[in-house]
């Protein structure tokens, strides 16, 4: 192979390893170009599987399934050994070979070789496989085929290790989604029930029955009911998994009134001011009661006690915007930006006001996954406040309304 | 007014659902309904009901159970026991539950926390007509 070959077949494998988004895919079109280009009988490219031990992941030219089903422990035999130093190995006779174990030279195809090379695949200090190439003549390849080699198992090493990395994240990623599944569904049941039995008791024994403490039974039940979901929205936008919504046609209004009532209570009734449109939206209910329970459970937190906070739902072509504000401090514009990631809570209300900081990261999630999105102001009267509006498409963009032509 | 047709008349609901507290719940808020309830805690004890006399007018069903669970146990009812069959609501903590209900082809589904007026009207509207 001469300089200029030698450049050309490092451009397409570098190309190769580029373009491929499936790891065999890869390995085997690089596999086919070196044996295009050096003469050799077999070469294989050995992995590591699940348990450590060397399996051959893509073989060309003559290999037999006794080869392939070899399975070696790290430092056991040539590849073995070049896999656990990371130092090459060419000889231009095996039988003259001391390294080689003589049984190795009887199995399958081996007993038809004669020269051998083989080169780790090394990526930022990591050993992740070996690549081997073999001959049934002797002294078959040179130094500057082994330099070669060595050349492509190091892109080789780095497309390894990214697969490796994707690998072991996807599947991280699932086993954290079916953990937090499994969790919620176990928090779901006996929230299922407090809430199933406390109706059943309210409706009873309506009359004699303490129904303000039903009724906060009740009211605290819906309220973790939401945070399970909330955590289990977190968690999944964490891993990567995106919100599944379950839209219906949905009357906005009436959420907004019966979740803005119910998490300030019967003690702050008079502070709410509601300015409601009737509007029905193909929205996920249980989405919506989150964004206007956090919403308001904010505006109550940071505002001083007994302070006004004014909802307000109206309707443009295709969005409901829902506006929440108060009389507090208000949000400087500085924190504007970074209010609805997680875990940011903002000064000086910082320590005197408790909560994890997810409310608002819930409230970005859930409107994003129906396509919307919040914006943070000033009070429209330019008096102290905060204002939180949510502009939520009525219905999902891919089902709108064909426009009229 | 519920139950006052009688228990000569009164419709049957098999609840399927491997968590005692549920099962508990349904059965009594059902019973204040005036259906008669009978329950299994898995798709197999709900096969062995449905395979002997058992007519349910509709099935509340939980999905993941142990031994046989939801959509395993309504491939077998439907294979096993003549038609008309019993229409089916699912009943489920899991966030999929309308995709799972669209598979076994099931009249409604049901998310759990639910509203005990919700779950009334799902079970009105959908179990058999009284026969």
């Amino acid at each position: 192979v001469n300089e200029l070959e030698r450049a050309k077949l490092l451009a397409a494998i570098a190309r190769d390893a580029a373009a491929s988004s499936d790891l065999d895919d890869c390995l085997r079109a690089v596999m086919e170009r070196l044996h295009d280009a050096i003469h050799f009988k077999g070469g294989s490219l050995a992995l590591p599987n699940d348990d450590g031990l060397l399996a051959i992941r893509v073989a060309v030219g003559v290999i037999d399934e006794a080869a392939l089903a070899v399975r070696l422990r790290p430092g056991q035999g040539i590849v073995g050994t070049v896999f656990s130093s990371g130092r090459s190995f060419r000889t231009g006779d095996l039988d003259g070979e001391s390294r080689v174990a003589p049984a190795a030279r009887t199995v399958g195809t081996n007993r038809l070789m004669r020269s051998f090379l083989c080169v780790a695949l090394a990526h930022q200090g990591n050993i992740v496989g070996a690549l081997e190439i073999d001959s049934a003549s002797a002294d078959a390849f040179s130094a500057e085929d082994q330099e070669l080699l060595e050349t492509v198992a190091t892109v080789l090493a780095g497309v390894v290790s990214l697969s490796l990395i994707a690998e072991r994240e996807r599947a991280a990623r699932l086993a954290r989604d079916d953990f937090f599944a499994a969790v919620t569904h176990d928090l779901r049941n006996p929230l299922t029930v407090i809430r199933g039995q406390t109706q059943r008791l309210l409706r009873r024994h309506g009359e004699d029955a303490d129904t303000g403490s039903l009724g906060a039974i009740l009211t605290q039940t819906d309220r973790l009911s939401r945070m399970v979901t909330s955590l289990l929205d977190v968690a999944r936008f964490q891993s990567g998994s995106g919100v599944t919504l379950q839209r219906r046609p949905t009357r906005i209004d009436e959420i907004v009134a019966l979740i803005s009532r119910a998490v300030l209570g019967p003690e702050n009734e008079e502070r709410l001011r509601l300015d409601l449109a009737p509007i029905t939206g193909t929205v996920d209910p249980a989405r919506l009661e989150q964004v206007v329970a956090n919403l308001v459970e904010n505006a109550a937190k940071y505002a001083p006690a007994g302070t006004p906070i004014e909802v307000r739902l109206v309707e443009t072509a295709d969005l409901a915007i829902l506006t929440i504000a108060d009389h507090g401090p208000g949000i400087p514009l500085a924190d504007r930006g970074r209010i609805f990631d997680r875990y940011t809570r903002i000064a000086p209300q910082r320590d005197a006001v408790h909560g994890l900081g997810l409310g608002l990261f819930v409230v970005r999630i859930a409107v994003a996954a129906h396509g919307g999105s919040v914006v943070v102001s000033d009070r429209e009267d330019g008096t102290s406040g905060a204002a939180i509006s949510v502009q939520l498409p009525l219905l999902p963009r891919d089902s709108a309304a064909p426009s009229r032509t | 007014v519920p139950g006052r047709y009688g228990h000569a008349l009164r419709r049957t609901i098999l609840v399927v659902d491997d968590d005692d507290s549920i099962r508990d719940l349904l059965e009594a808020f059902l019973g204040d309904e005036g259906y008669s309830v009978v329950s299994a805690t898995d798709g197999a004890q709900a096969l062995e009901l449905v395979t002997d006399k058992l007519v349910p007018d509709l099935m509340l069903l939980d999905i993941g159970m142990p031994v046989v669970n939801g959509p395993e146990f309504v491939a077998r009812y439907r294979r096993i026991c003549e038609p008309p069959h019993a229409p089916i609501v699912v009943i489920t903590a899991r966030g999929d539950g309308e995709r799972i209900a669209k598979e076994i082809d099931a009249e409604a589904f049901v998310t759990k926390p639910f509203e005990l007026e919700d779950l009334a009207a799902v079970v009105k509207r959908s179990a058999r007509p009284q026969r």
